[in-house]
């Protein structure tokens, strides 16, 4: 786990020592947290339209926080905040295409598109590669028979508890099949997506 | 019955997810890479390498010491000399 890189708080008076600090941070990470960090880049990064990989998503994540764009707050771990930035730049791309293809389809009068992706209707890309993503998802957990009904649960936005309930899972199956889908998510951060 | 929402159910899916990877242990990620038959310092060498390019010129001559803490030992070393 990454408990080393969760910052302390940065010196009062020097300019410079959040961005030095999450540098510092960065370089500083074992092997084990860049596999993580690789594998939740490439987890947010999959299906983006546009080429963008997850190289290009990670580098911007750096970027943001090296620049103050996206600040670091106080303890919260690097690889928290760094997957939430991943996020939000993948959420910010899904919105800009979404602009561009209205602007193409409106004849450039993009005046009724909302700007908040969740309240607005996805369109038909978003929907088909949510889907392909979600089957890609089911995929790789598909020789697991309770991993897949965990996450059907997840998917549902179930709770753990009412997984278990459901799918009449007991606490111990439950997480094992938890530690396997670890390792699998770990595992396709290998191949997951093309970067 | 509901209509299916992709973009709504990937959504939860990949919360769910991320919470998975950030809570797995370091024996997990090793033995990820074991089933895998991967070595792990080779696989992520590019992420370190993104790395060092993004934080290249973040660089300060003393990292391990805040600059006052720095100044201190220096005039320590000038007296001792």
């Amino acid at each position: 786990m990454e408990r080393s890189t969760v910052r302390s708080r940065w010196r009062v008076g020097a300019p410079d020592a959040p961005a030095r600090d999450i540098a510092r941070a960065l370089r500083s990470l074992s092997n084990a947290d860049l596999a993580r960090l690789k594998a939740l880049a490439r987890l947010w990064s999959r299906g983006l339209p546009g080429g963008l990989g997850w190289t290009d998503i990670l580098n911007e994540a750096i970027v943001r926080a090296l620049n103050g764009v996206r600040p670091w707050p106080p303890d919260v771990p690097l690889l928290a905040f760094l997957s939430g930035v991943m996020r939000s730049i993948c959420d910010e791309h899904w919105r800009r295409v979404r602009r561009e293809l209205a602007w193409v389809v409106h004849d450039g009068d993009v005046s009724d598109v909302a700007d908040d992706t969740a309240a607005a209707p996805p369109d038909a890309e978003r929907v088909l590669a949510a889907a392909q993503a979600v089957a890609a998802i089911h995929q790789l957990f598909s020789a697991d028979g309770v991993a897949l009904k965990i996450i059907a649960g997840l998917a549902e936005g179930m709770t753990a508890s009412e997984i278990c309930h459901a799918y009449g899972l007991s606490e111990r199956a439950y997480d094992s099949a938890r530690k396997r889908m670890r390792r699998a998510l770990l595992r396709a951060g290998l191949s997951w997506s093309v970067p | 019955m509901r209509k299916w929402q992709p973009p709504a159910e990937l959504r939860r899916l990949l919360d769910a997810l991320d919470v998975e990877i950030q809570a797995a242990t370091d024996a997990d990620v090793q033995q990820a890479y074991r089933e895998a038959g991967r070595s792990l310092p080779a696989s992520v060498r590019d992420v370190r390498r993104l790395i060092a390019v993004a934080t290249a010129g973040q660089d300060d001559p003393e990292p391990a010491l805040p600059l006052p803490d720095a100044l201190c030992r220096c005039e320590a070393c000038f007296r001792q000399h």
